[in-house]
């Protein structure tokens, strides 16, 4: 086998969306560390008198628009209740709901050329793995594949 | 060098190409060699376009990567 690894890498959130695979906050961690930290603190800690509502913010083309993640996003405070929704729907609209679009069509383009049913058994890293020829230990089906090999 | 080389090279290039920055589809992230899609890539002209090409660009890359670990690839739809 040859040594190859892919110079250009996708943080793991892409392989997760490619393969249909449920999102993490840890995911959070590779692409925007800040907003990572900001989430768990809200996780941790009361929210006690901090004012959040239930807004994003995307670059348009024309200045910056408002993102409700909820119908009156902007009227919503974030409660003790309602804050793991509210660290949900932002993690969904960080990681997939802003590049929704693209995203779609990569996957769109994907999966003329191969068949979504394969990749059921294989977890996102073993999958992150073959796509970019990482040595991974933890991947099992690299392990089974090279012994079906020798 | 076989064709596999070849192929691992061109891919390389059609990548590298592809994150470039001054093409306004992906964005670098703070980790070394790591690339995120651009939320503005509506910068450059028919961007969804080629987001369905890299798509499928990944899955020959896939497609050749799992090819050259197992000798059995049950999933092609050609």
């Amino acid at each position: 086998m040859e040594k190859f690894e892919m110079k250009v890498l996708f943080p793991v959130s892409f392989y997760k969306i490619l393969f249909n695979r449920q999102l993490t906050l840890e995911d959070l961690i590779e692409v925007n560390p800040q907003l990572f930290e900001d989430l768990y603190s809200i996780l941790k800690e009361p929210i006690g008198t901090k004012e959040i509502y239930f807004v994003s913010s995307l670059n348009a083309p024309v200045g910056t628009k408002e993102v409700l993640l909820k119908p009156n996003g902007r009227e919503l405070r974030v409660t003790e209740e309602n804050k793991h929704e509210y660290v949900k729907l932002m993690l969904e609209y960080t990681l997939f709901g802003k590049i929704k679009d693209q995203m779609i069509n990569l996957k769109k383009g994907f999966y003329t050329l191969v068949s979504e049913e394969f990749f059921l058994p294989f977890t996102a890293c073993e999958l992150e793995a073959v796509m970019c020829r990482i040595p991974c230990v933890e991947c099992k089906f690299i392990v089974v594949s090279d012994s079906i090999n020798c | 060098m076989g064709t596999a080389g070849k192929f691992n090279e061109w891919m390389e290039i059609l990548f590298q190409q592809a994150v470039d920055e001054k093409y306004g589809l992906f964005t670098k992230l703070a980790i070394p060699n790591t690339y995120e899609i651009n939320s503005e890539s509506w910068v450059q002209d028919n961007h969804l376009n080629y987001f369905e090409f890299l798509g499928k660009m990944l899955a020959k890359v896939f497609y050749y990567h799992f090819n050259a670990i197992t000798d059995f690839f049950p999933f092609s739809r050609h």
